[in-house]
C-alpha cells in the first residue's frame, strides 16, 4: 500500500513553472515497482542504520543510569511503577525492564532482552518508514534515501539512542504505524490498533501523547484510517488521563533540570529565583526551542550554540552542516506546505495536506510537552513526520525543479545535491554518536568502578547487579568512534 | 542529441540528473563506511582506529593522566606488568622497576589508581595493605578507600614509618 501515491505526489511530477498548479501523468507510472525500490533504498540507507543498530548490540551499558534502573527492576513492586505521583511516568517501560529482569534466567540473556528492545524499535521505524515512502520511481527511491538520512539525522532521533533509556525509541514508529494506519483504508482493528499504539506510547514516555491531536485531527481532514468515535474515545481518553497526572502535581518541582536560555544555561535552582513567580516565560521559550530545534536545529537544549559560535566568526563545521540542511529542508517544506494547504479549500483533503497538518501538530505538541526544559530527544515524536514531509516537499521540488528554466534547474540541482549531502553527513554524525555513547560508557565502567563500589556499598541489589555486569562494561572491543582526521571529525561529529 | 526545454527528453534526463545528483552523498557514505571496514579489519593498527599514545605509560601514570592510561589498557597494554621509572621524587634517579599500581599509589596519581583497579589488575589483601600503607607514607590517606575495597583497611600502626629513603624504594618488597 502506498500512502503518498494516491493523490498528489508523485503524480504532480511535471514540467511546470507554477509550483502549486496542476498535475500531469507519471514519467514512470509503473505500480509494480513499489517493492522492487523500497528493498532497493532499504539496501542503499542499511550501512549507516545497520551500523547503528549493531553498535548499540555491541554497546557496554552505561554504568551510571542503567544499573540504578535495573535495581528498581529488580527490587520495586510494580504498584513502584503504576502509581502516576511522579513527574516522571513510564509505566510500561519500567514494567517491560521488571519483566525481563524476572523473567529471564541468565544476566546475559537480561541484557541482550533489553538491547533488543532498543533495537526493534528503531529497526521497525526504518523500515516501516521507507514502507510508508514506498517509492516507485528511481527518482522516488533517491528522495526516499535522502528522507531516511533525514530520519537518522534528525537529533530528535540521535539523541534518543542511548541505552537503556528506550523511552521514545519506542514512540517514534508507534506514531509512524499511527501514520500509517490512518491513511490506510479502515478495517474492523485499525481503531483498536491505534488505540493500542498510542497506549504503548505514552507508557513509554509521556511524549507519546503528540499522537493524540494526529488522531483527533485525522478524522476532521477524512484521514481513511479515522473516524469520529476513535477521535472521540482518543479524547476522552486523554482528558482523562492528563486530570489523574495532574492530580499529583503538588508533588512535582517547578523545574525538573537545567534548562537553556539564550547563549547559557540555568539550573534549576536559578530559574526558580528568576521565574518562580510567573514561570510562564520560561515555559513558553523551553517549548519554543523545542520546535526550533526539530525544525532548525537551534537551539540545542535551549542554547543557541550555533548563532553563539556564528556572532563570534568561529561557527564549527558540523554547526553549519546542520543549521543550512535543517533551514533549506524546512524552507522547502513550508513552500511546499502553504501551497498544499493552500488547494485544500477547492480541492479537499489528501493524504499530502493531511501530512503537513499531522507536521505543525506533531511539532507543537513535541513542544507543548517539553514546557519544563528543552531538549534534543524531546522532538523525537515529530521526527518521523518531519521526514516523512520532507520526503513530499522534496518531491514536490524535484518536480518543479524538472520543469524549471536553465538557471532556476542548476540552483534547484545544487540545493538537493546540498541537501542530500548535509543530511547524510548527519546520520553518519548520528552513527558516530552512537559509538562515541559506547566509548563513554566503557570508561565510566573502567573509570567509576571502584568509586562506585564504595558509594552503593550498603547497597546489596545495586552491588550484585554492579558486579554482575562488570565483564560487559569492560570488555575489549566495543564500539568506539573512528580516529578520523579531525578537520572531518568536526564535520560529522555534533558536540553540543 | 538536443532537446527543447520543457521537452518530455529534457523531463527524463533531468530526472535522471536528479537521482544521482541525490544519491551521490548516500552512496559516497556507503563506500567511506565499506572502506573504513576493510581497512579496520585488514589493519586493526592503524592510526585510524588507534589513538597515538600522548606520552609514555610510566609518563601517565605517574603524572595522573587517566585518558591516556584508559587508552593504553585499552589497546592492550598489561596493568599488571612492572613498568620502569626513574622520577627523582620517587626512586631518588634511580631506575626501578614497579607495577603501575604501586607507581599510581606513590605518584598520588588518584584517578589512574581508579582506572588501574577497574581494569584488572591483581590485588591480594596483603598487596593492598602494603599499597595503604604506601600511601600513608606518601601523605596521600585519601587513597586509602578505594585501596581498601580489596582486604579491607589497613591498621595504620601496622605500617612501617616513613624512613627517609625515596618511597618507591622497597616499596614491593615482602
Amino acid at each position: 500500500m502506498s500512502t503518498f501515491s494516491a493523490a498528489g505526489g508523485t503524480a504532480d511530477r511535471a514540467t511546470h513553472a507554477d509550483p502549486h498548479s496542476g498535475s500531469r501523468p507519471r514519467i514512470h507510472p509503473s505500480l509494480d515497482e513499489g517493492t522492487r525500490w523500497t528493498v532497493l533504498v532499504l539496501l542503499l540507507t542499511a550501512p549507516v542504520w545497520g551500523l547503528i543498530l549493531l553498535s548499540i548490540w555491541q554497546s557496554p551499558f552505561p554504568i551510571s543510569e542503567a544499573v540504578a534502573l535495573f535495581e528498581d527492576a529488580a527490587k520495586q513492586p510494580v504498584s513502584h511503577f503504576v502509581v502516576p505521583e511522579t513527574s516522571y511516568y513510564r509505566p510500561l517501560y519500567h514494567l517491560l525492564l521488571l519483566g525481563i529482569w524476572h523473567g529471564a534466567p541468565a544476566l546475559d540473556l537480561k541484557l541482550a532482552l533489553v538491547k533488543l528492545t532498543h533495537m526493534l524499535p528503531v529497526l521497525v521505524l526504518v523500515v516501516a518508514f521507507v514502507r510508508h515512502l514506498r517509492p516507485r520511481t528511481a527518482l522516488d527511491a533517491g528522495l526516499a534515501v535522502v528522507a531516511v538520512a533525514v530520519l537518522l539525522g534528525s537529533p530528535g532521533l540521535r539523541d534518543n539512542l542511548e541505552l537503556p533509556l528506550t523511552y521514545t525509541a519506542v514512540g517514534m514508529p508507534c506514531a509512524l504505524l499511527v501514520w500509517r494506519l490512518l491513511e490506510s483504508e479502515r478495517r474492523p482493528w485499525t481503531s483498536p490498533a491505534i488505540l493500542a499504539l498510542t497506549v504503548v506510547a505514552v507508557g513509554f514516555k509521556e511524549q507519546g501523547l503528540v499522537i493524540v491531536p494526529v488522531v483527533i485531527l485525522a478524522a476532521f481532514m477524512r484521514a481513511p484510517g479515522a473516524s469520529r468515535s476513535l477521535a472521540a474515545i482518543t479524547f476522552v481518553a486523554t482528558i482523562a488521563y492528563l486530570a489523574t497526572r495532574l492530580a499529583f502535581r503538588a508533588k512535582w518541582p517547578l523545574f525538573e533540570q537545567s534548562m537553556g536560555l539564550g547563549f547559557g544555561t540555568i539550573e534549576p535552582a536559578e530559574a526558580v529565583r528568576r521565574f518562580g513567580s510567573f514561570p510562564l516565560p520560561m515555559y513558553a521559550y523551553n517549548a519554543l526551542a523545542t520546535m526550533a530545534n526539530v525544525l532548525a536545529a537551534e537551539p540545542i537544549g535551549g542554547t543557541f550554540v550555533t548563532t553563539r559560535d556564528l556572532l563570534r566568526g568561529r561557527p564549527l563545521p558540523w554547526e553549519l552542516v546542520h543549521a543550512v540542511s535543517s533551514l533549506g529542508l524546512t524552507a522547502i517544506i513550508a513552500w511546499w506546505g502553504t501551497g498544499e494547504l493552500r488547494r485544500t479549500w477547492r480541492e479537499g483533503w489528501t493524504p499530502e495536506r493531511r501530512a503537513v497538518v499531522f507536521l505543525v501538530f506533531a511539532v507543537a505538541a513535541c513542544g507543548a510537552l517539553s514546557f519544563n526544559y528543552s531538549r534534543d530527544r524531546l522532538g523525537g515524536m515529530a521526527v518521523p513526520f518531519y521526514a516523512g514531509a520532507g520526503f513530499l516537499a522534496l518531491r514536490w521540488f524535484a518536480s518543479w525543479a524538472i520543469g524549471a528554466s536553465g538557471r532556476a534547474w542548476v540552483a534547484s540541482a545544487a540545493t538537493c545535491l546540498l541537501l542530500a549531502g548535509g543530511w547524510e553527513l548527519r546520520a553518519l554524525g548520528t552513527l558516530e554518536t552512537v559509538r562515541i555513547t559506547s566509548e563513554r560508557n566503557a570508561r565510566e565502567w573502567l573509570m567509576d568502578l571502584p568509586k562506585r563500589r564504595a558509594e552503593f556499598a550498603t547497597r546489596p541489589v545495586y552491588r550484585d547487579i554492579l558486579e554482575s555486569m562488570v565483564p560487559q562494561g569492560t570488555r575489549a572491543g566495543s564500539p568506539r568512534m573512528l580516529r578520523i582526521p579531525s578537520r572531518l571529525q568536526r564535520v560529522i561529529l555534533p558536540r553540543p | 542529441m538536443t532537446t527543447r526545454p520543457g521537452s518530455l527528453t529534457e523531463s527524463y534526463a533531468r530526472e535522471r540528473w536528479l537521482t544521482r545528483l541525490l544519491l551521490v552523498p548516500a552512496v559516497a557514505a556507503v563506500v567511506l563506511i565499506a572502506t573504513l571496514g576493510v581497512v579496520g579489519r585488514l589493519f586493526p593498527r592503524a592510526s585510524l582506529f588507534v589513538v597515538a599514545p600522548e606520552m609514555p605509560f610510566e609518563q601517565a601514570v605517574r603524572t595522573d593522566k587517566d585518558e591516556t592510561v584508559f587508552e593504553a589498557l585499552r589497546a592492550g597494554t598489561d596493568p599488571n606488568r612492572p613498568i620502569e621509572t626513574d622520577d627523582p621524587r620517587l626512586t631518588g634517579g634511580r631506575p626501578l622497576r614497579v607495577r603501575p599500581v604501586t607507581l599510581a599509589v606513590a605518584a598520588g596519581s588518584e584517578h589512574v589508581l581508579q582506572v588501574l583497579l577497574g581494569h584488572g589488575v591483581v590485588l591480594d589483601a596483603a598487596g593492598s595493605a602494603r599499597l595503604q600503607c604506601l600511601a600513608l607514607r606518601t601523605g596521600r590517606p585519601d587513597l586509602l578507600p578505594v585501596l581498601a575495597l580489596v582486604g579491607g583497611e589497613v591498621a595504620r600502626d601496622g605500617c612501617a614509618p616513613a624512613t627517609g629513603r625515596p618511597v618507591l624504594e622497597g616499596a614491593e618488597a615482602d
